[in-house]
């Protein structure tokens, strides 16, 4: 799992959080105080940060007149000073007859209309605590209120005093409203990382501008007690730090650079905003080590992440570094040394730099060490097969290795699928057998190898470059699959498994796709259809999945087809048979020629 | 009349026979408000969908985990767990539950993608039932993991799938 393993789970773990932040409704968990006097909000949603309680609240804690029609969303609120009128679904009030903007609009939950309490609050010229502590939010009542809610409320009196676990002076303004923005912090680091000190996740937009270069990040309805100082920072990217209110809606951050570059914004999980510049790389080389073996040095601030691709015809290896720019631009070192004939460096996009080898003959990359402040890409001089038997030879310990497409084979371009990259995976393997037969015992992961092994004969048979998942008996994590396919820039990807179900009966032929895109349904639909067609076996359809691994991470149309059931005994004695499994390959292999016949 | 429906028809009919003999037998008053009905998911005979268990009483949290670990009652419905499964803890925390399981849910889970969609879905469906709970973490010995059989990502909180219930 490695590396891309750990990126997942921050990507996870980041997006978990994600789900529980108030970006959208989440149930609030505290208690409420109004003045001395506790009060069961039943219920709250905090909507973007802002906590929206019950009108009920209102009317029976807070003293309010509430005229409420479910029906229709329209709502007036009177308290003695002011009477607001509002409708669900708008934050457009009108408050004694002039319009106002509440920070969110009231919704409708659960049969009551549900406003946003700071904004009540603030109108009243109350104050909104919150002590994190003890999980208390509370409302710090004017006397003139207290007087005000004692009288509405005879039989349970309310005073102006807190109670004396909860101090009258405590501020703890992110709770609801506008969220604000502290500070703007220069993390540095070798990516030259700024910090914004803002409560929750704001909307934002950003951008670079050029003459001078900066970076400009638009942060829209966020508050700030005070502005922020101007920051003058020594750093070879970062110049300089400042802000400034844009709008009446939008403060406007501006890093000014000391270079052009691209940028990556970070979601902080307890909130904030983390700028991150790209890897900048500088001069790039080659020369032969000690070895004799090919290497291209490159100098760099951190060592940044690259994808590998070779391309046929002439022969390329193709360095995508991600999320990096280049200092000096783009040029062309002639090598000239075989099979290397020269190195292309360009800008491929504002964060793809990429390396192109031009090549008479197979290269790979195999390593990548870091020596005298500069990093060194090992190359070998060879295919993948080879330097796997080189290995081999050399050690028993498998080494993982950047998937990379096998160059060294003719195409007939007449072909139907002459060039096409497609990515076969069978499911499970190693120590992962997926499901096992009810009768015979059938492991899935030995059903589906020799059916994706048969299907890459055909495929390249039919001209297309095959990149499998895993080609022998081994473990190979569902997450780590669609990051092979992508990383080979594959057409399609083709998922094979065997399914089980309780009992013996259910059989047939299910197709497994994302609905997110169109083209996963055209080549689920098409693959079901052909295989079901030529084998014969019961249609159970195609089936939209957004919750499946390997599906879900794909750039490219992907499906994962279900061959059969090794719990039904029939089908479990045919999908062990070899005829049977080569009968299934040719069924994929028609699926996939209508698929690019029709749609490619 | 699809099969669905047929499920459903023969699950009402059994629910109102039982609520009818509940009243004449045990109860002559009216019924109280604790004759609630609820619905726990199992799994239908071939086509692996989830089909609703009607069940009397208020439901909790637990009684719905016990219903799911218990196994339909209905013959034709299949268990969503897989045998030895036992659910060790639960936690709630605003309108997401996290449940805690012994290993069996992954060490006895019979695998393919049919069968681990309806243990998926026949928890978290039956368990977003209840009105307050919209997200269902599933937790094996307190950790996350990826996946239960190798197919449905369970590594983040799910979602009530209304596409899994019913037949085609």
């Amino acid at each position: 799992m490695g590396k891309s393993g750990l990126i997942l789970v921050f990507v996870l773990s980041a997006v978990l959080t994600a789900l529980l932040v108030p970006s959208m409704e989440v149930e609030a968990s505290f208690r409420f105080y109004v003045g001395s006097r506790e009060v069961d909000l039943q219920e709250s949603l905090v909507v973007n940060g802002n906590i929206l309680i019950p009108v009920s609240v209102l009317e029976h804690d807070m003293g309010a007149e509430v005229e409420s029609n479910l029906d229709s969303g329209e709502i007036t609120i009177k308290f003695p000073m002011y009477t607001i009128t509002g409708k669900t679904g708008t934050s457009r009030v009108l408050v004694n007859g002039e319009e106002q903007a509440m920070s969110v609009a009231p919704q409708l939950s659960h049969g009551e209309i549900m406003v946003p309490l700071r904004y009540i609050v603030d109108l009243l010229g109350l104050r909104l605590n919150f002590d994190p502590a003890q999980a208390i939010l509370y409302v710090v009542l004017t006397e003139e209120m207290a007087d005000w809610i004692a009288s509405r409320y005879e039989s349970e009196p309310v005073s102006l005093q807190l109670p004396d676990f909860l101090d009258p002076d405590l501020e703890f303004s992110d709770v609801s409203g506008i969220p604000l923005l502290n500070e703007v912090v220069f993390l540095g680091g070798s990516r030259s990382r700024v910090f914004i000190d803002i409560q929750g996740f704001p909307a934002y937009k950003s951008f670079l501008l050029t003459n001078p270069d900066r970076m400009v990040i638009d942060l829209t309805d966020v508050d700030w007690e005070e502005p922020i100082t101007e920051q003058a920072i020594d750093d070879p990217i970062v110049k300089r730090i400042r802000g400034a209110r844009f709008d009446e809606r939008t403060i406007r951050l501006v890093i000014e650079l000391n270079r052009a570059t691209d940028y990556q914004i970070n979601r902080w999980p307890e909130g904030g905003l983390e700028v991150e510049f790209n890897y900048q790389m500088g001069d790039i080389g080659y020369y032969r080590d000690d070895g004799q073996n090919p290497r291209i040095w490159f100098y760099a601030n951190e060592q940044p992440v690259f994808r590998v691709q070779v391309l046929p015809s002439p022969i390329r290896l193709v360095l995508d570094f991600q999320n990096t720019t280049l200092l000096e631009g783009a040029r062309e070192i002639q090598v000239g040394d075989p099979p290397l004939r020269a190195i292309r460096i360009s800008q491929n996009s504002p964060s793809v730099a990429r390396v192109v080898l031009d090549l008479d003959g197979p290269m790979i990359p195999v390593g990548v060490e870091e020596i005298d402040g500069r990093y060194e890409i090992v190359l070998f001089e060879g295919t993948e097969e080879e330097y796997q038997a080189k290995l081999a030879l050399e050690t028993a310990e498998p080494v993982e290795l950047y998937p990379v497409i096998p160059t060294d084979i003719e195409i007939d371009d007449s072909l139907p699928l002459a060039h096409r990259i497609i990515t076969v995976d069978p499911g499970h393997g190693g120590s992962d057998p997926g499901t096992i037969g009810n009768v015979l015992g059938v492991f899935e992961k030995d059903v589906v190898l020799p059916i994706g092994l048969e299907l890459g004969r055909l495929l390249e048979e039919n001209g297309a470059i095959v990149v499998y998942t895993r080609n022998e008996d081994r473990y190979v994590s569902h997450f780590d699959r669609a990051p092979i396919a992508n990383m080979v820039n594959a057409e399609v990807l083709i998922s094979i498994h065997a399914n089980s179900y309780e009992g013996t009966s259910a059989k047939g032929v299910e197709t497994l796709y994302n609905p997110l895109y169109l083209e996963n349904f055209r080549f689920a639909q098409t693959v079901q259809t052909e295989l079901v067609s030529h084998l014969g076996a019961k249609d159970r359809g195609v089936r939209p999945r957004t919750d499946l691994q390997v599906l879900n991470h794909t750039d490219m149309p992907a499906v994962l087809v279900e061959v059969g059931f090794v719990s039904n005994p029939e089908e479990e004695a045919l999908l062990n048979d070899p005829d049977y499994q080569v009968k299934i390959a040719e069924g994929l292999l028609y699926g996939i020629l209508t698929f690019f016949r029709n749609y490619r | 009349m699809t099969r669905h429906k047929q499920w459903i028809a023969v699950t009402l009919l059994i629910a109102s026979a039982v609520f009818a003999l509940r009243l004449s037998l045990v109860q002559p008053a009216l019924p109280t408000v604790s004759d609630q009905l609820w619905a726990v998911y199992f799994g239908s005979g071939t086509d692996s969908y989830l089909v609703p268990e009607l069940r009397f009483g208020m439901p909790t949290i637990n009684s719905r985990l016990q219903a799911l670990v218990t196994g339909p009652r209905l013959k034709g419905l299949k268990p969503v767990f897989p045998p030895g499964t036992r659910v060790i803890s639960y936690q709630i925390e605003g309108n997401l539950i996290l449940v805690n399981f012994n290993k069996a849910l992954m060490e006895n889970h019979p695998g393919g993608s049919a069968s681990e969609l309806v243990t998926v879905y026949g928890l978290v469906n039956t368990l977003t039932e209840d009105p307050s709970l919209d997200y269902v973490q599933i937790l094996i010995e307190g950790r996350r993991v990826d996946t239960i059989a190798g197919h449905v990502d369970v590594s983040l909180p799910l979602r009530r799938d209304e596409s899994s219930i019913g037949a085609r």
